[in-house]
């Protein structure tokens, strides 16, 4: 089933009061079929990714390839001056001492994992976004302060206007706006 | 929610069983190692006395710190933990053949026929005698008998709603001083029973080296003892994927703290390259020994570090026990790695009395263990409650 187009609906909006009734309108809308929706919330919802049906994203990969390339590349730099580029007779050792290279391959290792978790959340999450349409509606600015909110786009294969408009109405919001583009 | 529920999992009960018989077995197989050759017998017991005394004493630390820190974690394993700390009065009973064959076993400082020759031990001498070492070594058994006790009574405390504010407050307020004089009690008998095996060595970090090694061991053990019984368990909630994950988080973190206090030593030493440290490294790399190290780097650091990396494998009993059964394995080797090369230095030997010592003592502790987790409700009385929600369709 295709979606029907909406050139001027972006998707509709239940805003709620309390975490409790957004969860559960979250968790009705997904048993229901939505899959095209996000929720916001100012604070952190514990169950509510999986609600809408968020499943895991490429992010831990990403940064466990981080770590990797930190980890040898942090390695090699230290092998490559100690042994190839400048090898120095400290004490009798030998010029590969690599023990004394791990301090340096660890900070590099946690180094390059953690940047790579910052650009890599940024890349996959569409950051930063000057212009989304959920801020079109009035009452959004609240979704940083001290209101919850479940959007059903109008991009679902199940999306209908009118039909989705009285089943988020029937999920307890305290409104359900438009949010156009 | 279900009420308190005293009794073994049936599974358990059959296990205490079995390991009573192996304990008695082995422990009958230490005597007669004893009759046919008793100073290598009183060395292999060294190896089990370590390796199961560290397993009650890792207990201590994670119990103090989840009554310091709280969390969802702590709950499903606290009951095991503090079973497994109060085992201390039976492994200070198990002390005496050691007490008995100071001289076969600490030579190097209490056979005053090879101390001669040393004038840096002879030096150590005002502490490293016999009657001080007995001394401390009862201080320390004494302290963790009460500690143990006094850990136990409280929990139970916790467990009535009339006297749990009152237990909370106090093991709030002692905790954090107890866990300090552990680390102190720890540190010392680290010292006298295993490092005072090359007396002329020493390394400032060896107590927090063996004590990482205990408590990464007592979480891996008691991890083992839970995962798997989810069905038997009153509240099967505290172990479901997500707290098994934060049981497993903890693992992860338990495994990196063993692995950075093994590399703060051995990287000093190395470094330092000192003639009176380096030996002790020396005799450990050479004619087998270095495989055994090679083996603990691969197996108790690099492959329980990646498995811990992945959720999937944290959220699962199977895989989680499977893991932490792996740890438990190589922190046996690891203690024969600290202890016996001080005996035979730069060649890797296997005595049949190692195996046997490690069953019998094991087989005992577990028997004892086991016998004590199931005198007390399994899960302790302020658990926090079930979540209402449930994820129904969201996996």
């Amino acid at each position: 089933m295709k979606p029907i187009p909406h050139p001027d609906l972006y998707g509709l909006m239940a805003e709620y009061h309390e975490t409790g009734p957004l969860l559960e309108a979250a968790r009705k809308a997904y048993a229901d079929g939505f899959r095209r929706m996000d929720a916001f919330s100012p604070i952190p919802v514990e169950g509510l990714a999986e609600a809408i049906g968020f499943e895991r994203n490429a992010l831990p990969k990403v940064v466990f390839a981080g770590g990797l390339i930190g980890c040898f590349g942090g390695f090699f730099m230290q092998w490559y001056s100690a042994v190839v580029d400048y090898p120095l007779n400290i004490g009798g050792r030998p010029f590969n001492s690599w023990p004394a290279f791990l301090p340096i391959t660890f900070e590099t290792t946690v180094l390059c994992a953690s940047l790579s978790a910052v650009f890599g959340m940024i890349a996959l999450n569409g950051l930063p976004k000057p212009y989304h349409p959920v801020f079109n509606v009035e009452s959004f600015e609240l979704a940083s302060r001290s209101h919850f909110f479940l959007c059903v786009q109008s991009d679902d294969p199940k999306f209908d206007r009118v039909a989705t408009r009285a089943f988020l109405e029937g999920l307890g919001p305290v409104a359900v706006h438009e949010v156009g583009f | 929610m279900s009420g308190p529920t005293t009794g073994l999992a049936p599974s358990l009960q059959r296990s205490r069983n079995i390991a009573l018989l192996a304990g008695l077995a082995g422990m009958l197989g230490c005597g007669i190692g004893y009759a046919v050759d008793p100073t290598q017998t009183l060395r292999s017991y060294l190896v089990g006395y370590c390796f199961w005394t560290g397993i009650a004493l890792g207990c201590f630390p994670l119990i103090l710190i989840h009554h310091l820190t709280g969390g969802r974690w702590g709950y499903a394993v606290r009951r095991p933990l503090e079973a497994g700390a109060l085992t201390i009065p039976l492994m200070a009973l198990l002390f005496v053949p050691l007490a008995l064959g100071i001289r076969a076993i600490y030579g190097a400082w209490a056979d005053p026929s090879q101390m001669a020759h040393h004038a840096v031990v002879l030096a150590k001498k005002p502490y490293l005698n016999e009657a001080f070492f007995l001394q401390r070594s009862a201080g320390y058994f004494a302290f963790w008998t009460m500690l143990a006790l006094w850990l136990n009574r409280l929990s139970r405390r916790q467990d009535n709603p009339a006297t749990e504010a009152g237990a909370s407050r106090w093991l709030g307020t002692f905790s954090g001083p107890a866990l300090l004089l552990h680390v102190f009690a720890v540190s010392f008998a680290s010292v006298d029973w295993i490092m005072s095996l090359e007396p002329e060595w020493y390394s400032t970090i060896f107590g927090p080296l063996w004590m990482s090694g205990q408590v990464l061991t007592a979480f891996a053990f008691m991890i083992l003892v839970v995962a798997p019984r989810r069905d038997e368990m009153p509240r099967p909630d505290l172990t479901a994927p997500e707290p098994l994950n934060d049981l497993g988080n903890l693992l992860l973190a338990f495994v990196m703290l063993w692995a950075y206090a093994n590399l703060s030593q051995f990287l000093i030493i190395w470094s330092g390259n000192l003639p009176e440290e380096i030996p002790w490294y020396l005799k450990r790399m050479k004619g087998g020994w270095e495989w055994v190290g090679v083996a603990l780097i691969v197996f108790q650091f690099i492959l329980p570090f990646l498995v811990l990396l992945h959720r999937e494998n944290k959220r699962s009993p199977a895989r989680l026990a499977r893991l932490a059964s792996l740890i438990v394995v190589m922190n046996l080797l690891s203690t024969y790695w600290l202890i016996v090369p001080s005996f035979t230095p730069g060649k890797f030997t296997l005595a049949w009395q190692a195996p046997v010592a490690v069953v019998g003592i094991g087989g005992i502790w577990i028997s004892a263990f086991l016998w004590l987790l199931g005198r007390t409700p399994v899960v302790p009385g302020n658990a926090p409650e079930p979540e209402a929600h449930h994820h129904e369709g969201a996996h």
